[in-house]
């Protein structure tokens, strides 16, 4: 999978992916593993937009109020959210978990229908 | 996707759910517990963190358990209201892959207006080589039972639990804070969307049959005699115990230092208790998808 520099599709199967304006990290697999995973969730038709690095107050059009940015945000159709976070090789698989855990517990609550990690 | 490099293969969890804390000093009280753990189990936590409310943001915060640090810590702790605090012992593994080898972690509900469950929640997760040396004093079911017995005396009133092995790799620590992760099976993913939609119901159903149960007169309700007995039958009157008043104890006769070797035969017990549960409607059954949908609706009809 090319990074930044290949043009990624903005629409996937009806959802609309927002990708991030800044170059992310491309250590490691950590972007090609988002893109993929990103392409994925587009293909599976379950969601209406995807947000990639995006902020959850931008993702939850403010019905969430954080600044915090997961690697991809899925807004389910109807259902909520799904909240990715891929480990880049910079950050300790403990704090990731720990960064999921509580955007699950003090922000999306119930909202969060799916909270994954993935180890790129 | 790469197979995670792990120093220990599995771990084990215990998730207890309490309806109020025993004291107002729930912390002071946690800390307690957590120095007697460090102590019995020769462990040495790395890490501190808690969350706390700060006007109306909450925050996470971590701090290395260091002498230099606790200062800082106490001052955290005295000044902010706290909702979630923990210790953690973080070995660091093959490729830099940093493991959690221990964690003891103690919350009350969240205040999110999103936020479903209304449970207070203990946690503690251990790896089996910290726990061996404990076994030549006692059985694994009667150091877990000890556990149980502190956490209801000295923090919380405890209404359901569950004790399991789970192999490192699938993230118990995330799993039973209801967070999935790519190692896990299908049906594993399918029983977390289960808990996630049904878990305001922890006093009175169960989620589903573990190596280790903690449930109580409420989950058991008017059949409570012949659900008790068909237990029994399953996994032996030894390893079933009425541990507090109406409150019960049962595991699987599966030896959890054993777990690799052993998890089909654990499999297939639990899957006996469930589909006794099932029987008697005792557990869980709605999805948070289904959950989801119905919040989701209720949030746009308000606009």
């Amino acid at each position: 999978m090319a990074g930044r520099s290949r043009r990624l599709p903005e629409v996937i199967n009806g959802t609309r992916i927002f990708w991030p304006s800044k170059p992310h990290n491309h250590r490691g697999g950590h972007w090609d593993t988002i893109v993929q995973k990103t392409m994925e969730m587009a293909a599976s038709g379950d969601y209406v937009e995807i947000y990639v690095n995006k902020a959850i107050s931008t993702a939850t059009s403010g019905r969430i109020q954080s600044r915090l940015r997961p690697d991809i945000i899925g807004v389910r159709k109807g259902e909520g959210y799904d909240v990715i976070e891929v480990r880049s090789p910079s950050q300790k698989s403990e704090q990731l978990q720990r960064k999921v855990r509580f955007m699950r517990e003090n922000l999306f609550g119930a909202l969060m229908v799916n909270g994954e990690v993935i180890e790129p | 996707m790469r197979k995670m490099s792990v120093k220990y293969p599995y771990n084990i969890s215990i998730s207890l759910y309490g309806d109020r804390f025993a004291t107002k000093d729930w912390i002071g009280a946690f800390i307690s517990i957590a120095e007697q753990w460090k102590v019995r189990l020769s462990i040495e936590y790395t890490w501190f963190g808690c969350n706390y409310y700060d006007g109306e943001e909450i925050k996470d915060k971590e701090f290395r358990y260091i002498k230099r640090n606790m200062k800082r810590i106490e001052q955290l702790l005295s000044a902010k209201e706290i909702r979630s605090i923990s210790f953690t012992v973080i070995e660091r593994g093959v490729d830099q892959v940093r493991d959690i080898e221990s964690m003891i972690y103690l919350a009350e509900p969240g205040r999110s207006p999103h936020t479903w469950e209304p449970y207070h929640h203990f946690y503690f997760l251990v790896v089996p080589e910290v726990l061996k040396p404990m076994f030549q004093a006692g059985t694994p079911f009667n150091f877990f039972l000890s556990v149980m017995q502190e956490v209801e005396a000295q923090l919380m009133n405890v209404c359901y639990g569950l004790i399991h092995p789970m192999v490192s790799e699938k993230l118990a620590a995330l799993y039973f804070m209801n967070i999935s992760n790519e190692h896990l099976s299908p049906s594993e993913k399918e029983k977390l969307f289960i808990w996630k939609g049904s878990n305001r119901e922890f006093a009175t159903k169960i989620w589903g049959a573990f190596w280790g149960n903690v449930l109580t007169d409420k989950h058991l309700g008017a059949h409570r005699a012949e659900i008790l007995a068909q237990i029994r039958d399953i996994v032996g009157p030894e390893n079933l115990v009425e541990w507090a008043e109406g409150k019960y104890f049962f595991a699987v006769p599966v030896d959890i230092l054993d777990f690799l070797a052993q998890r089909h035969r654990l499999e297939e017990y639990t899957q006996r208790l469930e589909d006794m549960f099932a029987k008697y409607n005792l557990l869980m059954t709605q999805d948070i998808r289904d959950v989801v949908a119905k919040r989701v609706k209720e949030l746009e009809s308000k606009g």
